[in-house]
This record gives structure tokens, sequence and C-alpha cells, in this order.
């Protein structure tokens, strides 16, 4: 993924995101804001209709007044506190009480709590009435809630009671309206609003004690839950209820508990509040989010792939000049476009691969002048062995001049021989020198490098178990599986002859030489061990570096030679060791050797001529 | 046995007497041994009753429509039958109690007698014909105006007259029923129907209402006759040794104003009844008879029901009046005079 | 307890304290005038249309009284008084009765009154093993078991003597006859058929009755008027006599109108369904019957209008009902219902009390009826009445309304209490072993107590029937059981129309 990708992905996704989080922001609020309101307009409402029920129930108290003022009803309290009044003449008064006052209950009561007359249940004159005489002073109490005992059943009522006292004897006249379908409505509710009752006569929940002004209510199974917490514990609960799967058909209740004289829960009444302009007053907004966002996006879109176009041409330009300079183009230049910081970037980078190609020159000469030291140190130290031996047995013959001619034939055919044998040390140095100077492009064919491995090991097998020296075990692991590759057999002879004597050379005692082959994902891996003293750190470091050595004797190239050969068929070279138990060569070469990649300003691509040219670059000239 | 009753026009005088006496003088004392013959039934009965205690206390509530008079003797002829029976009876005592209630039926007056307490003990149910019995008896006269019932039965009467008759100027009752018209006279036991003129078939049919049919006012022609009037018709009634009724066809008949003399005034007074509903229990009072205001008035005399008719005699000195009797159902005949003083 | 005859007369002293005597002379009856009776309901004058225990029958009776003559008629004061048989003699068994019909009386139709007609008429009244024959100018009547109360049998509604004309309306020998349109059609028998609607019946004075001519010119009689109406018809002078229910003849009463009052009458009484398990089970119905407070319902609920019931015949027809106490015991009511299943009477399972007998009184005792067997732990339902109107009661339930317990009326109508409780137990479907007819009182009185300790049916209360009339109205003599005997009764003269007035009084100058 570039980074034009990228950038747009990440600028597209941020305003993405930022619309999104705006949008539902808005949403959020508009819809608390909305709910809000509504709740308040609910609870306004609900506010009003207990203004209207407590209203309602003023009504019914002064509607008991007026009958308790009366004069047929204060005729009958005097009547009746007479002794050995009559009470059964008044059995059908309530009747007519309650119709001319619009009450749909009413009872006189004696001050023994005896039902004088009852217009709601007639049958029950005579009854007493215990809980009347048990309150208080009736005289400025308000309506309360009462369940009213009827022939068919129960009945709600909102309860009036006064008395009309006639010396100590009292006449208790006690009038309601019936809480019910009328009752409701009778209530003064806005449009869209209902109210509903439930009465709560039983435990449990009765959908059939749910009624709203028109009589049963649809779905009222659906009010069950609400109902029952407000039977575990009455208080407002407010409640939305779903009626369809479309949340438009929502509606919030107010429950209210209606209590009565002793705190019981008598009745609930719920006030409904369709929420279906709300919900689509915010489905509304919900949709113009949905389209700004969208719109805000493809804008966002748009505007994104310009700018990161813009953005990203400068810094495409920038990597192209990289690239360049990577590939050795040490001249590559960028033109440094826009402004600002990327500006300041290009001409960075201009003024950077200035520094570098400055620097590199630079370092080429320090290396090569290093090379040379390096050189010309090894090469004088290596001269120097076989010089000073000549030096001396020069000056023996000299010396010898004036000897005897036996001695001094003698002496001259000691010196002669040291000198052939001197000069022919001298040879083989600079020999190696030169055949480090001359290593071979790989002529690639087809080989298995078990065959490989094994051929080279054969070489040394009489070494190890030569009398007298320390016994070598050689031990393959070799992977039959292998595939063939494509090598120049002799090169990877000779590597493998370096790395094996290599390995010899570190077990003075004996010890075990293990071979192992095995493929590679694209390739396949020659691991060379020894059971030696093993190397250092310091030692793995600088191993591969010409005319190295740890050893007191030897040119320290033949590791050099191995990483040349090594290289040169594309594969890398690696050793593992710890000091004590031995070392590891590891070597991974591809299936086929790679091209050679083309070094800019350097010499013509070689088959023979690996990356790692510059550094065996010094061996020749060193050798020189 | 038979029953008669009257047959309205073919039936001769004779068997309207036979039927008087059958029914109004000779059933006095049937009716009174009827009484006591079921108290003494009834003494048996209780006195046959299983488990029987030695004594036991009487309680006595008359429920029925007898008087109070009647159930006395019944009560009495109980007592008496009992007490020669098998257990005396001890009033008052704490001990069990004979409980003997009257009651009665549309036709039949129940003595019902129980032992309490003893649940189980059936009670003795006695049942006698309501017709044996006598209706209510006992009336008390008052001062002022004061009256004197002279003759009770059961049949509807229409009116009554005193007359006097004849040279010695006997007093006869004459009494109007619906269908004939008898002629009584005082005797030591009490009035007696001394003959009877059935009604003619044109004042008889149909049957004359209470009230409607009665004596029409004396005619001025001396000598006096008495006239009864009805069915808009009026008779004139031959009195003598038959009784007879002379038809003319006269028409009309005026009911005439009860008008009798107190012997402390020398006003006469007219005599007013409450002029109350059927139903209800009448009264009689007498106003002097001045014009305008502040004539006098006698205190109100309380009759045992409606007064059906108030004919004064023609002399003046008293004044017949029919009731009927609310309690029992009888027509009454009082005779209602003025007294002055206590 | 007062008696009933003292009952009676306190209705009339009532209207005694009402009227406000003038003070006049004694003012003879008055002839003329219509006297306007409002009704209720409609009934047939036809007798053999009637059914025992009805109001209907009852209605019907007081109809037929104008048209028709029984041969005998039982008065106050419990004599039996000829009327169309003038004497009658019988054998010393009771086999065999002989009335002497009398002569000289004509049908309204013109033919006269014979023996034969009165057999006639009475044939299909009489049960079949009574033998009618005629014997010259008397009627005999024969049967293989002892008549003795046979007068009082015959004294009874429903043995009028009356003649079927062609076409099916009868004729009869009563004071008055039947009027103008629409009243030709409704003495035809079949009755003023609509019941809901008000209909309107004239009868006419009978100036050729053998029994004299009425005082009044005629008896208008309105139909289906709606209590309260009537109430308020009486109150403004638009009715002459009206029924008054229990409330309102109290109202009546103490608004000073004239009221009168007849023995208790309908009889109002739950049967137990004993092919219902719960309603089977003697306990319940002991414990049911227990928890009743019969002295509440009357004295309270009925406002003393009534009379507790503990008999199934009231005091003034059988004479020993002051016997039986049916007290309210409400502890014991309790301990047999806890001896009871529990579900009998539950919650869950409620005795349903169905209320067959029609009117706002009978839903008021079954009210009260489940309130105080609530006391006692017995839970009852009580079911409307979905009947038609006009079907006061069935013997057996209609279909949809399986109860436990029914609430039924009984009207009775006979002078004789051995008939009345056989009737009563064939109509309401109670079975008692013994028939109660030609039993004497001590009999009968075994024969209803067994009745009451099985609990098939349980009293409640006995009604009388209360009847408001105008001042105008004199000399109304009403017989206790309910006759009304209209032709003794006469009117005032009219008072000059009232502005006031919507119409003038009625009377025909």
């Amino acid at each position: 993924m570039n980074f034009r990708t990228k950038l747009f992905l990440i600028f597209f996704l941020t305003v993405g995101a930022a619309v999104t989080v705006m949008g539902w922001g808005v949403e959020r609020y508009t819809r608390s804001a909305f709910e809000e309101a509504e709740a308040e307009r609910t609870s306004a409402l609900v506010a009003q209709f207990q203004k209207e029920f407590s209203q309602q129930g003023e009504e019914v108290v002064n509607r008991v007044e007026n009958i308790a003022g009366a004069d047929a009803t204060v005729t009958m309290a005097l009547k009746l506190a007479q002794p050995s009044a009559d009470a059964t003449i008044y059995v059908h008064d309530a009747i007519g009480a309650a119709q001319d006052h619009g009450l749909d209950f009413m009872e006189f009561v004696q001050y023994d709590g005896a039902i004088v007359s009852s217009a709601q249940y007639q049958a029950r004159a005579g009854y007493k009435n215990e809980w009347l005489s048990l309150a208080q002073d009736w005289r400025s109490s308000d309506a309360f809630l009462k369940k009213e005992e009827l022939p068919d059943g129960v009945a709600l009522a909102l309860t009036a009671v006064r008395t009309v006292a006639v010396g100590d004897k009292k006449l208790y006249v006690i009038g309601g309206r019936r809480l019910d379908e009328s009752f409701l409505a009778s209530l003064v509710m806005p449009a869209g609003m209902r109210a509903m009752l439930y009465r709560n006569l039983e435990r449990g929940f009765i959908p059939s004690a749910l009624s709203g002004p028109s009589g049963n209510i649809e779905q009222a199974e659906k009010f069950g839950p609400l109902i029952e917490d407000m039977q575990k514990n009455p208080r407002q609960i407010v409640e939305t209820l779903e009626w369809s799967r479309d949340a438009a058909d929502a509606e919030i209740f107010h429950a209210i508990p209606l209590l009565g004289r002793n705190k019981e829960l008598l009745a609930v009444l719920l006030v409904g509040s369709p929420r279906r302009d709300l919900v689509l007053l915010l489905r509304k907004i919900q949709q113009i989010a949905v389209l700004s966002g969208a719109g805000a996006l493809l804008i966002a879109l748009l505007v994104t792939w310009w700018v990161s176009a813009r953005i990203t041409r400068p810094v495409a330009k920038l990597a192209e000049g990289a690239r360049a300079v990577a590939a050795g183009d040490w001249e590559a230049r960028i033109q440094p476009g826009g402004g600002g910081e990327i500006r300041q970037l290009g001409e960075a980078f201009n003024d950077m691969t200035r520094t570098l190609a400055a620097q590199r020159e630079r370092l080429v000469q320090a290396e090569r002048v290093a090379a040379w030291r390096e050189l010309a140190r090894r090469l004088a130290h290596e001269l120097r062995n076989p010089l000073f031996p000549l030096q001396i047995t020069v000056e023996n013959m000299q010396r010898a001049r004036s000897l005897s001619p036996a001695q001094f034939d003698e002496i001259f055919q000691e010196s002669t021989q040291t000198l052939h044998a001197e000069l022919a040390n001298l040879n083989t140095i600079v020999g190696r020198f030169s055949d480090f100077s001359k290593m071979p492009a790989p002529q690639l064919q087809r080989i298995n490098l078990n065959d490989a491995v094994r051929s080279a090991v054969r070489l040394f097998e009489p070494q190890f178990s030569a009398v007298g020296k320390p016994v070598i075990t050689p031990e393959f692991y070799l992977d039959d599986a292998l595939p063939e590759i494509d090598a120049d057999p002799d090169l990877l002879h000779r590597a493998l002859q370096n790395l094996v004597l290599n390995a010899l050379d570190a077990m003075p005692a004996g010890g075990a030489l293990k071979l192992r082959t095995s493929s590679l994902d694209k390739g396949v891996c020659i691991e060379v061990s020894d059971t030696g003293q093993g190397l250092t750190p310091e030692e793995c470091l600088r191993l591969f570096t010409p005319y190295y050595t740890s050893k007191q004797h030897g040119t320290g190239l033949g590791l050099a030679i191995v990483q040349s050969v090594v290289s040169d068929h594309g594969g890398t070279i690696s050793v593992s060791s710890e000091p004590g138990s031995g070392s590891t060569f590891h070597i991974e070469l591809p299936l086929r050797p790679p091209n050679y990649p083309v070094i800019p300003g350097g010499d013509a691509p070689e088959p023979g001529s690996s990356p790692s040219g510059p550094d065996s670059g010094p061996g020749p000239e060193k050798k020189s | 046995m038979k029953r008669n009753f009257h047959r309205p026009v073919h039936a001769t005088a004779a068997l309207v007497l036979a039927l008087l006496a059958a029914l109004f003088v000779f059933p006095r004392t049937a009716r009174a041994d009827a009484l006591e013959d079921a108290a003494r039934t009834l003494a048996g009965k209780v006195a046959a009753l299983p488990r029987l205690p030695a004594s036991a206390a009487l309680a006595w509530e008359n429920r029925s429509s007898l008087s109070e008079y009647q159930s006395a003797i019944l009560r009495r002829a109980f007592i008496s039958a009992l007490a020669g029976g098998l257990f005396l009876l001890v009033e008052n005592a704490a001990v069990p109690v004979l409980r003997v209630t009257l009651s009665d039926t549309p036709a039949h007056i129940l003595l019902i007698a129980v032992l309490q307490p003893a649940e189980e003990q059936d009670p003795v149910l006695l049942e006698i014909d309501r017709a044996a019995f006598p209706a209510g008896q006992g009336v008390s006269l008052a001062a002022r105006i004061e009256r004197q019932l002279l003759w009770r039965q059961p049949e509807p009467l229409l009116d009554g007259i005193e007359w006097a008759e004849g040279a010695n100027q006997e007093s006869s009752l004459l009494l109007l029923t619906r269908d004939s018209l008898l002629r009584a006279r005082s005797a030591q036991d009490g009035w007696r129907v001394m003959d009877s003129a059935p009604l003619p078939d044109s004042l008889l049919l149909p049957w004359a209402r209470e009230g409607e049919a009665g004596f029409a006012a004396v005619s001025p022609a001396l000598p006096p006759q008495p006239k009864i009037r009805m069915n808009r018709k009026v008779c004139a009634v031959t009195l003598g040794e038959k009784l007879g009724l002379s038809c003319d066809g006269e028409a009309g008949g005026a009911k005439p104003d009860a008008v009798i003399a107190a012997p402390c005034s020398r006003e006469n007074y007219r005599l007013l009844t409450g002029g109350g509903d059927r139903n209800e229990k009448d009264w009689i009072q007498a106003q002097e008879s001045v014009d305008g205001e502040g004539a006098r008035l006698t205190p109100r005399m309380e009759m045992p029901g409606p007064v059906l008719a108030l004919t004064a005699r023609p002399e003046g000195n008293s004044a017949i009046a029919i009731v009927r009797d609310l309690l029992t159902g009888d027509y009454e005949v009082h005779r209602i005079t003025l007294a002055c003083g206590n | 307890m007062k008696s009933i005859a003292s009952h009676w007369l306190a209705g009339i002293s009532l209207a005694a304290l009402a009227l406000a005597a003038p003070l006049d002379a004694a003012r003879p009856p008055r002839y003329g005038g219509t006297l306007r009776v409002e009704m209720s309901r409609s009934a047939s004058v036809d007798p053999r249309s009637w059914r025992a225990g009805t109001e209907e029958a009852a209605a019907g009776a007081r109809l037929a009284a104008l048209l028709f003559d029984r041969l005998v008629e039982l008065d106050d004061y419990g004599r039996i008084q000829p009327r169309l048989a003038v004497a009658w003699t019988h054998d010393p068994a009771f086999l065999r009765w002989r009335f002497t019909i009398r002569a000289g009386v004509k049908f309204s139709a013109g033919t006269p009154l014979t023996a034969t007609e009165a057999a006639l008429a009475l044939r299909p009244l009489l049960a079949a093993s009574r033998q009618l024959s005629v014997e010259g100018d008397a009627l005999v009547i024969q049967s293989a078991v002892p008549m003795p109360d046979l007068l009082l049998e015959l004294a009874a509604p429903p043995y009028f003597i009356c003649r079927a004309l062609p076409g099916g309306a009868l004729a009869g020998t009563g004071p008055f006859l039947p009027g103008a349109p629409p009243a030709a059609a409704g003495a035809s028998g079949a009755a003023a058929n609509s019941s809901d609607a008000t209909s309107r019946m004239i009868f006419r004075a009978n100036p050729d009755a053998w029994s004299g001519r009425p005082y009044v010119d005629a008896v208008e009689v309105t139909f289906g008027v709606p209590a309260q109406r009537q109430f308020y018809d009486l109150q403004t002078g638009l009715a002459d006599i009206v029924e008054l229910t229990p409330d309102l003849a109290l109202r009546a009463a103490q608004g000073g109108l004239r009221t009168w009052t007849s023995a208790p009458l309908t009889l109002y009484a739950l049967l137990f369904d004993e092919s219902l398990p719960a309603a089977a089970d003697p306990r319940l119905r002991e414990a049911f019957s227990l928890s009743l407070d019969r002295a509440s319902m009357a004295g309270v609920l009925l406002q003393k209008q009534a009379e507790p019931a503990s008999t199934l015949l009231p005091q003034w027809l059988s004479g020993y009902a002051f016997l039986v106490a049916l007290e309210t015991n409400m502890d014991r009511a309790r301990q047999l219902r806890a001896a009871l299943p529990a579900n009998f009477a539950s919650s869950a399972e409620p005795l349903r009390l169905f209320v067959s007998a029609s009117g706002d009184l009978a839903r008021l005792l079954a009210d009260r009826v489940a309130l105080d067997a609530r006391q006692a732990g017995l839970q009852v339902k009580v079911l409307n009445r979905a009947g038609v109107p006009g079907a006061t009661f069935s013997a057996t339930p209609a279909p949809d309304s399986t109860a436990e317990l029914r609430m039924v009326t009984w009207r009775y109508s006979s002078l004789l209490a051995g008939a009345e409780l056989d009737s009563l137990a064939a109509g309401l479907g109670i079975s008692h072993a013994d028939a109660a007819a030609g039993a004497n009182s001590a009999q009968l009185f075994g024969i209803e107590r067994r009745m009451l300790g099985e609990r098939a049916a349980v009293p409640l209360v006995v009604l009388p029937e209360s009847t408001g009339l105008a001042a105008r109205v004199h000399d109304w003599r009403p017989a206790r059981w309910g006759e009304w005997r209209l032709a003794e009764a006469w009117l005032d003269a009219p008072e000059p129309p009232s502005p006031l007035s919507g119409k003038p009084a009625g009377a025909q100058p």
C-alpha cells in the first residue's frame, strides 16, 4: 500500500469518522432534546390530569356536602337521632339523592355504622360499615379512593364522607363517583393522549381489569409487567410500550398509583402519549443526518484523493530519487516542488545525496588507502619471513668466501639450497595472492550438492584416521531429497575444501566433522560443523575479512575465498559459534544464482563479479 | 246437614221466618256451645299428648279475628276442661309452658296448643268452621249521644226504622234487607222478628246496593205511613196484622234527614256522620239544627263500622243507625238517643 | 307478629288517617263516573288460561271479577255468601254437592244462566275426578274422595261462570260488560297481549246485572304502566286505583295518600336444584338457610312492607305459620359450612343464584341472600334473569340458566291451604310425598314441616299487595286475599275541570 493510498485512507477515514461522530452526536442530542421536551409535555399533562383528578374529588366532596346539607338529609338525621327511630323508611332515599346529585354511589349510614340506605347496593341496608366510625373527623376530609362492593362485583369509587350530627348521633353521608370508563372519558385529555385505568382488585395482572374511555384495551397483556411492578412497589413509573415492531407505534405511559386510605394500591392510572410524532421526527432527522453524512463523505473522498495526490507527488519524487541513489546513482536529484516542509524535504534530500556522494568518495579513498596499507603490511609481513633467511644466507655466503673452499663449498651448497627453498616459498606466497586475484567467474551447471559435499570430504579421508594423528570422525546428515542446483562445481568444491580444511585445523585434538545439507524455500543449505575450540564473537565478525586468520600460519584467504564463491552464486554465509563448543558455518545457496544487478557507473556486469565486489576488490590489489 | 240462604223472590214468608229463627235466635246458644265444645276437644287432645308433664303453665294468645270476649270464653272452657283432666295448670310457674294460640284461616278458626319446651312434641291443631262462631260481642254505650244495640245479623241490612204501631203505640222495628222487609218487636229476651214481607220484583232486581235503599221521608199524610225507597221507586208499607207493601209506581223518594230532639233542649238536633269510607269506623254526632254559626255539637260517638243508614223515628225522640261492624262484618241496628248531663 | 287481620286493618286505618273527613251528613252513594285503574301488566280474563301462582293469573282474576260471577263467594269474615248459587246441600260424606242456581240471571249475551251453563263453564276448571251433572235448576258435583272444602274452593278466583261465545269471546253475568274498543278484543279472553306498551280496556256498567248496577259507569283499566308512573298518576289525579310497589306504598302512606294493603300474597323463595352436587348437599342447604336474615329482608330492605316467611304458606292461609320459626343462626351456619367440601360455594365455584322471578325486588332479595350467605362463608353469584317478560318463573330452569339456586315467586290464589300447597309444590317443582288437598290443618302442618325440613325450597318473605286509591273513590272494599270488588265502589261528583288537570275527572253526568 503506497503512501498515497495510505494517506487517502487516513484522510478519508478521519473525515468519515468525524462526519459519523458528528452526525451521531447531533442525532443523539436532538433525540434527547426532543424526548426531554416530550417528557416535559407529558409530565405537564400528567400534572394537569392529577389536578383534574383532585378537582373531580373536590366535586364529589361538594356534592356530598350538598346532600349532607339538604333539608331532607337533615330531617332524616333528626328523625334517626330520636329514640326508637325507624330507619327502614329511608331505605330508598340514597337512590334519589344519588340521582339528584349525579353521584354513582351514595349511602346513608347511621351513627352505629348500620347502613340506612345504599344506592349502589340496596341489599346491604342494615349491614354495618365499620370503617366509618373507625375514622377521624370527616368534616374536612378530602375525597379518597375506595373499593366499593356491588352486587355484581367490586368497583372503584372516588368517595367523600360527610356527617350530619344531631347531638352526639351522626348520620354519615357517603357519596362517590365510579372510577370507570365514563370517569376517564370525563377527564379533559389533549389530543392523542389517552388515559386508562387498571382496577387493582385482585393479585397479579388481570387484563380485563384494564379499561380505557371506550372500554377494553387491545393487547392489554402488554401492561402486565408494568402493573406487576407497580403492585410490588407503588410509585410513579414511566415506561414505553411497543405495540408492534414499528417503533412509531410505541407509546409512553405514565403509570400513576391511586392509593386508598390505608395506602393500599387500588388502581393504576395510565396516561399514554403516543411516540409516533416524535419517532417520525427523529427518523427524519436521522435521514437528514445520514444523507448529509454520505454527501460529506463523498466530498471528502474527492478532496482527499486530490489532496493526497498533491501531497504525495513530491514524496513520490523523493522516493524515486532515493531509489536512484540506492541504485548507485549518486547524482540523482529531485525537483523540490510545493512549499513548506515538502520543499525543505526535497532540498534536504538533494543536500543529502550530494553529501553522501562526497562522503562516499572520501570513504572509498580512505578504504582504498587502508586496504593498500593492510595489503602492504601483510605483504611486508609475508615477504619479510623468507627475506630474512635470504639475507642471512647471503651474508653467510659472503662470510664463507674467507673460509676454505671446502667449507665454502659446504656452506655454499647449504646456502643455495636455503635460497632455493626460500625463493620457492616466496613464489608460493606470490602465487597465492595471484590465485586470489584470479578467482574465475562461475561456470554454472546442474549439480547435486550432496555429491559435491561427499567428494570434497573424500580428499581428506586419509587424514581422518592417519597414524599418530588425532581421530576425526566425519558425520553426514545429507538430505536425499535435496534439489539439484545451478552452480560451478569446481568453485564449490574449492569452497567446501576450504571449509573442511578450516574445520580440521580447528580440531587439533580430534573430534567430529558434521556435514549437513537441507532444503530451503528457494534454495539449499549446507552446514559444516566442528567440535573445536570455537570462536569469539570478535573472531566471528572478522572471520571473512581477507588476510585475517586466527592461525599462526596461513594467509587468511581461505574463508575469504569461500565467501567470494558463495557470493558469486548469490548465496550467503554465516558462522555461529560458541567458545569451547565448536563452530558451524551456514551456507545458503539459491537454486539458481540471480543475475547480477547493474552497478551504475561501475564495470560492466561480469559473471564472475559479485555484489561484494568492492570487498573482494582489495584482495588482488593487496596481493599485487 | 243443610244450609239455607234467602231465595230472593220466590221464598215464602214462612221460609224466611224459619230461616231467620234458625240463624239469629237458636244459634246464639249453639254458638256459645260450639266455643265450649272446641275448648273441650282441644283440652282432650292436649290431655292425650304423650310425655305429658305433671304440670304446666298456660300461655294464651289470640291471633284470630275472634273477639277477646270469645277468646276468654274459650280460655275459661279450656281451663275447666283440662282441670278435670289429667294434669294441673299452674299459672306463671317456671314449668313447661302450654301455649295455646287462636289463629284463623279464611274459613277456619284454629286452636293450636304447643307444649314448650318440647321441641319434638307436635303441636295440637284443632280446626273449627268459622261460621260456627258468633262474631265479636260487647259494645259499650257512651254518654251524650247514647246508642243501644238492638239487633245484629250477618246478612246485609239496608235500613231500619222504629215505628209506633197500633192503638197502644207499640213500638216495632222495621228492618229493610236486600229482599224483604222485617218487623220485629221487643220481647223479654230481646227483639224477635214477628213477620216479614218479600219485596216485589220491581223493587228487587237488580239488587239495591247498600246505602242506596232505605226508608223514605215520612209523608205528611195522616196517619203517617212508612215508605221504602229502592231502585228509584217508592213503596208504602202497610202495617197492621200482616206486613204489606203497596207500590203504586211512585218514583223518587228522598232520603230524609235524621233529626231528633234532645230532652234538655228546645232545639232539635240533626244527626251527622263522618261520611267516611266504608272501610272505616264511622261516628255519629248531633248538631243543633240552628242555622248559621255557633251551632252546638255533641261529642262524636264512635261506631264499630260505617254507618250505612240513619233514620229518625217520626216522633223524633230516637233514630236507628245501621252499622256494619268492621270487625265481624255483621250488620248492627243501633238506637241513637240524646242524653243530657252525665 | 300481629295477625293478618290487624295488618289489613292497619292498612285501612292508614287510609282513614289520610282522609280528611268533611263534616257532612252521610253521603249516599253516587252513580256515575269512570273509575280509572292502572295496572303494571296485562292479563287474560279467561280463567282457563291462568297458571296458578303467577301474577298474571291474579291480575286476570281481578279483571274477570268485573265480568263474571262465581257460584259462591267468601266474605271478609270467612262466611260463604251465595252468588250464582243460592242454596247448596251435600251428603254427610261430602262426596256429592248440589248447588241451586240463581234464577232470572242472564249472561251479557242475553241467554239465561242455567245449571247446564254453569257445568259447562266449570268443567275445564275443575279436576277430572270431579264429575259434573245437572238436576233441574241445580248443578251437582260428585267425587270419589270427600270434598269438605268445595265451597271454599269454588269461592277462589278461577271458578268463574262464563259462557263461551262463537268467536272465542266470553260472556258473563258480572256487574260490568266488556266495553268499547279496544276492550272488545280484550274481553275475548285472548287478553291484551302487549305487555310493554300500555294498552287499555274499558268495562261498562251492566245495567241489568242481577247483582245490581255498579255505581260507576265504567271501569277503565290501563295496562303496562310502570310502577312509578302509576304513583304519579295517582298523585296527579290521573288514576283512581293503582298498584303500589312496597316502597311506593310506604311513600304513598307517608305522603298522605290513601292506600290499601292486602294480606301477604306473594311468596319469595329459593329453590335448590338437587341435580347439582353442591345444592344436593343437605348440610349446605341447612347452612344456607341458617345464614338468611329474613327479618332484615322484610323489615329493612322491604321497609316492613313484607313479612318474613318461615313457611311456604302464609299465616293467613294456613293459620299455623307462626309455629315455625326460621331463625338466623350464623354460628351454626359457619360450622356447617366448615364441614362442607372446600370447593362448595367457594370464590372459585360460587353457588349460582338465578333470579327467575321478575322485578327489582327479586334482584334486591337475591343480592341480600348473597350477602347473608357470604357471612356464613358461602359465596353466591347472582345471575340476572334472562327470561322473557311475562314468564314469571318456570318449573324447569332454562338450559342457559343452570344454577344451584333459583329465586322464585309464588302468588297465592287459593283460599284453601291444602290446595294451595299442592299447587305451589307442583308449580315450583318441589316434590312432596303426600297430597295436601283435603288434609286438615294438623296434617297440613306435618306435610309442610316435612317439606321445609328437606329444604328443597327455602321461603324468604311474603309480600302483600298494596293499592293506592284516589280520594274520590268511596266504599271500595277489596278482599284481603286480593279480590278487588270494584262494583261496590262509587266516585265523587266530578269537580269543574281545573285548568291544571289535563283531562276531566272522567265521570259522566
